[in-house]
């Protein structure tokens, strides 16, 4: 009896074992139900429809850093602000305060060193703008630029969208990025950044808050530091 | 019209010109390097043990193993570039693997060496594996992996600052410690803490690093690292957070 148990218990190891490991880690979105290309086009209208309406949006985020080199995931937590047309301010909190902003065609990056705020000249600054330009896209509901990626999408139940480059320059530090929708198709619950190998990056969002007064002053990036924001 | 003086010049010129030369004086004094923290404006300290001590707290400053996270501004002709570094270290097995990620993500570079084999894969053009040796390679080496000095001499400052120092040939190695408040703290242990490190060629200095505890991530390892290398000509400022045993540091801890 004891016996039979042990090879039930056995047997059900052996096959829950490599379904858990199987949907951790990089290609999650690969092992879900695609769905067909006429239904993600109709998803994708509506999903941009719906993003349209949103005017503001405030977010809390969590990152959530896989990396081969490290057993723990690393934590990072800050929140994101957007403002339509062309807003955005994205801030880590913690464990390292950091700031990036996007108004209009402008760039702005502060760091925080030493319990000083700088504003710095970035090196990369086309890169950064080319990035912001891309989230800001995302929150705009924008997913669809066939230029730059293969898009396909998956149910896991939720709507997942994936990108995947299409340029080789690009593909060399990013495989794709996986885009989780909320369930009312107008914001996202997380992004997935899988990087080249085994590294991936998710970032979540929680407690958003959307169509909120926002001023214009807190993506102010001539200020000598970011303007405060008080997290909600 | 005036005369020219002997010398070719009027006293009016004259004038004007020591004023002048007075003016780029005091702009050339003012724009001169902080002069140099040297043995001979100090009190040599004839104390094998605390030399012993301090040797060995360069050595030691960091755990055996640990892992840490560094988030870095590094700033090279007037730009600068923000990263993100993993880090694994082995100090025993003289081991360092980084991955250096933009901070928006994707991995810029990586390096692994052990011993004095280095391997170093770039994923970009800008940053040469000659130029991460040089550089990134070279200064994780004296952050995490530093030798002992060989017959340090050591130096007390006025304010209690500890100047332990060595010379070979023309390049001097000096760590500066400071002492701490005696609070709670264990009689047996010196209370001083590694705050910078200097490199001289011909008494000129070309690498500095500055060490900073701010006691909320930990008081035993610096949180904050300054480095200038002022022949590469760049500057790193890197925000550290560390995992010892699988468990990042807490509060309350240390």
């Amino acid at each position: 009896m004891i016996l039979s148990i042990r090879r039930h218990l056995f047997l059900i190891l052996i096959i829950v074992l490599p379904m858990v490991l199987g949907s951790m880690g990089t290609g999650l979105a690969q092992n879900l139900d695609p769905i067909p290309p006429d239904r993600l086009t109709r998803i994708l209208v509506d999903a941009e429809k719906n993003f349209t309406a949103v005017k503001t949006m405030k977010t809390l985020l969590t990152q959530e850093k896989n990396i081969s080199i490290f057993s723990e995931t690393i934590i990072s937590r800050g929140f994101c602000l957007f403002k339509r047309p062309g807003k955005l301010r994205l801030e880590f909190t913690d464990p390292f305060k950091s700031s990036l902003m996007v108004n209009g065609n402008q760039v702005y990056k502060y760091e925080y060193f030493n319990g000083t705020w700088k504003k710095i000249n970035p090196g990369n600054k086309e890169i950064l703008g080319m990035i912001m330009n891309h989230i800001t896209a995302w929150m705009s509901g924008r997913f669809n630029d066939s230029s730059l990626y293969e898009i396909s999408g998956f149910s896991r139940p939720g709507i997942t969208i994936l990108l995947t480059p299409k340029s080789n320059e690009f593909k060399k530090f990013i495989h794709s990025f996986e885009l989780g929708l909320n369930k009312e198709l107008n914001g996202l619950d997380y992004i997935i950044i899988h990087e080249i190998g085994k590294d991936f990056t998710k970032i979540r969002f929680h407690n958003d808050r959307l169509n909120e007064k926002m001023a214009d002053n807190l993506f102010n990036g001539n200020l000598d530091t970011p303007h405060p924001v008080e997290l909600w | 019209m005036i005369a020219p003086s002997k010398k070719g010049l009027t006293p009016g010129a004259k004038q004007k010109l020591s004023m002048a030369l007075l003016a780029l004086l005091i702009l050339l004094a003012g724009c001169r390097p902080k002069p140099e923290t040297t043995e001979t404006a100090l009190a040599k300290t004839q104390n094998p043990e605390l030399i012993s001590e301090l040797n060995q707290a360069i050595c030691h400053l960091y755990p055996n193993q640990f892992k840490a996270v560094h988030h870095v501004a590094l700033t090279l002709l007037g730009k600068t570039y923000v990263l993100n570094g993993y880090l694994t270290v082995n100090r025993r097995g003289k081991q360092l693997h980084l991955i250096a990620q933009n901070d928006m993500g994707g991995t810029l570079f990586e390096i692994h060496t052990e011993g004095e084999k280095t391997r170093i894969q770039s994923n970009t053009k800008y940053l040469k594996t000659s130029w991460l040796e040089k550089s990134v390679v070279r200064d994780l080496e004296t952050l995490y992996l530093p030798p002992p000095l060989s017959s340090p001499k050591l130096y007390l400052d006025q304010d209690n600052t500890l100047l332990l120092s060595e010379n070979q040939g023309r390049i001097s190695r000096k760590y500066l410690f400071k002492k701490e408040p005696q609070q709670n703290s264990d009689p047996e242990q010196n209370n001083y803490k590694l705050t910078g490190y200097r490199r001289l060629k011909n008494n000129k200095e070309v690498y500095a690093i500055g060490y900073i505890y701010d006691g909320k991530n930990t008081k035993k390892h610096p949180s904050f690292i300054a480095i200038e290398d002022q022949v590469l000509n760049y500057q790193l400022k890197i925000n550290s957070q560390y995992f010892f045993n699988a468990t990042r540091i807490s509060d309350t801890k240390d």
